[in-house]
């Protein structure tokens, strides 16, 4: 059993598949995108409907890592070339998030009073906020055929 | 909340996930066992939601109420997210989706416990 479409392989009609990312492992890449657009969600949800007024920053920054998170699982499950950018774009929007609301937490704990999962560089979610990103734009980088 | 419904779903997911892991080693497509080990296993998340439901109905306030009972409810849309998700294109990686999704809920019915573990 392999991936159904390799990349290069060829539909009936003679057109060249080159969206290689959308299959095999990048499907697992979305489902785990996905668990984290629910986790980030959910909690944004919480904290904006329940103690906003402690950290509106946090709790903002926590549904603005949500939307991302969504619209990343989004763009990888979906072909076409525009999916590809938004996809590099969220990715790289997450990491950066990740790293930056990381090192904020280490040094200005007052702003960030309880987990988000950009705090502590995503130590809540095993640092998996951490890595995701970066294998994203790998899984990305690898996939992609410049002819396409 | 008992523990050991707790323990037998946290049990359930991490059998399915090293039963996919297995699988996706070997090459081999999801088969109708697996398929009852996973129904089994949404039962109990089912059963877990109804417990947590009525145990916080009766009164009992675990630590951050609401976040226990989001847990609960995501749990039950998770393994059949995975498990559509998975099947829709078959190949090794999807049946490791399998092993994502019932991690997941392993991990956060053991988070609920953590929680639950402040009612005494």
């Amino acid at each position: 059993m392999t991936n159904p479409v390799p990349p290069g392989a060829t539909t009936p009609a003679g057109a060249t598949i080159t969206e290689a990312r959308t299959h095999g492992p990048g499907r697992l890449l979305v489902a785990v995108y996905a668990l984290f657009a629910l986790a980030a969600g959910s909690r944004a949800t919480v904290q904006i409907g329940t103690k906003f007024h402690q950290a509106p920053l946090a709790y903002l920054l926590s549904a603005v890592a949500a939307i991302v998170y969504l619209l990343a699982t989004v763009a990888l499950a979906r072909s076409g070339r525009r999916w590809r950018t938004i996809a590099v774009l969220t990715c790289s929007f997450e990491l950066l998030g990740v790293l930056t609301i990381g090192t904020f937490s280490l040094f200005d704990a007052a702003d960030f009073p309880d987990a988000t999962v950009w705090s502590v560089y995503g130590q809540g979610y095993g640092f998996i906020p951490l890595v995701l990103p970066m294998i994203g734009l790998y899984w990305l980088r690898r996939t992609h055929s410049p002819e396409a | 909340m008992s523990n050991d419904l707790s323990g037998i779903l946290i049990a359930a997911c991490l059998l399915a996930a090293i039963w996919t892991i297995a699988l996706a080693a070997a090459d081999r497509t999801v088969g109708n066992r697996l398929l009852i080990e996973l129904g089994i296993t949404e039962l109990l998340v089912l059963i877990q939601l109804v417990v947590a439901v009525v145990e916080v109905a009766a009164g009992n306030q675990p630590d951050s109420t609401v976040i226990f009972l989001a847990y609960a409810v995501s749990e039950v849309l998770i393994l059949p997210a995975g498990l559509f998700w998975s099947q829709s294109e078959k190949s090794r990686s999807s049946t490791l989706v399998i092993t994502v999704a019932a991690l997941a809920v392993a991990v956060m019915s053991v988070r609920m416990m953590q929680m639950w573990s402040t009612v005494s």
